[in-house]
């Protein structure tokens, strides 16, 4: 569950939509749209989130505090006020890397096994 | 800031449908993040029109309502699970069910209620079910609230010495002469009026184990 966290490890294994949710935001802040044209891309179209799912995903991931809405606007003049933007925390980029290399541990054992995937 | 371009009619149409639409999500969910969802859709609206036309804002309702059904069901259900555990984790729901089990047993010595033994009995059940209602929501409550827990179990234990040889006492006027260890109705009241002192028995072993390790 994503709630009251103490450690990066208690809230692993990620959902993929958390993972990805905190991939797009780690590169930079987004609004919501821009994370999922972000998701999509990233994962060539094979992960489509829809509003409810994003939002859903966002209000689990403010409450956790691994991300935090900014007041900031990268470029007023380029985007429309009323967008929120949101951006990683310190504590959501140390979840964000015990994952990576949580599934970083699980491609050495499949190499090992010489699985194709991993190759 | 930029303008945006205006949505043609049909994606008008589709984005007005879409905020009714989020009126089914629970009220807090809405205020918190009604407006994004809706101006996200008209985002994918406006998408999908320019890559696809009619085809491409079918494809989009195609993937949201699967979407919109799972994660507003998702949301209803974490609404109704807030509210019960907000309920339950009221600091006066404990006191509120041994009230309510204690009136439920005073109401079925009431002189309407005794001529009538299938009344009295439900009476009898729907008090002892409060007290194990009782047990229960203690049983989930902090440990550090076991003083409260032992002087509403005192109350409780007096209270049914009182209660419990009465109502022998009008079973057996009522013909039923089963001894109360071989009665399920019996062996029911016993069970639930014995989980509180079992309770408090556990809450004040379960504080004083946290301060040790604490």
């Amino acid at each position: 569950m994503l709630t009251e966290p103490t450690s990066p490890e208690e809230l692993l294994p990620l959902t993929p939509a958390v993972f990805h949710v905190l991939l797009a935001l780690a590169q930079e802040e987004r609004h919501g749209y821009s994370i999922m044209q972000e998701v999509a891309a990233t994962t060539e179209g094979r992960v489509k989130m829809g509003p409810g799912t994003l939002y859903g995903t966002i209000k689990r991931l403010l409450k956790a505090k691994l991300i935090e809405e900014s007041d900031e606007r990268p470029d007023p003049d380029l985007d429309d006020e009323r967008r929120r933007y949101y951006r990683i925390t310190g504590f959501g980029r140390r979840v964000l890397n015990a994952e990576v290399s949580r599934y970083s541990k699980a491609i050495k054992v499949a190499r090992k096994v010489g699985l194709e995937g991993a190759l | 800031m930029k303008p945006m371009q205006p949505l043609p009619k049909i994606a008008a149409i589709s984005d007005r449908i879409y905020r009714k639409m989020l009126r089914l999500y629970p009220a807090s969910h809405r205020r918190e993040f009604g407006e994004p969802m809706a101006q996200l859709f008209r985002d994918q609206c406006r998408d999908a029109w320019k890559h696809g036309r009619y085809a491409g804002l079918l494809r989009l309702w195609l993937r949201t309502l699967p979407d919109f059904g799972k994660t507003c069901l998702i949301e209803q259900i974490n609404k109704i699970e807030r509210n019960i555990m907000k309920y339950l984790n009221g600091k006066n729901l404990p006191t509120a069910l041994l009230i309510a089990g204690l009136l439920l047993a005073l109401l079925s010595f009431s002189p309407f209620v005794m001529p009538y033994h299938g009344v009295f009995m439900l009476l009898a059940m729907a008090s002892a079910l409060a007290i194990l209602a009782k047990a229960c929501v203690e049983f989930i409550r902090p440990a550090n609230e076991y003083p409260r827990v032992v002087l509403r179990t005192l109350i409780l234990m007096f209270l049914y010495a009182v209660i419990l040889p009465a109502w022998a006492k009008l079973k057996m006027q009522a013909g039923i002469k089963t001894p109360v260890a071989h009665d399920p109705f019996g062996m029911m009241l016993m069970v639930c009026l014995f989980a509180n002192p079992l309770v408090t028995g556990i809450k004040i072993l379960q504080f004083f184990l946290q301060r040790r390790k604490n």
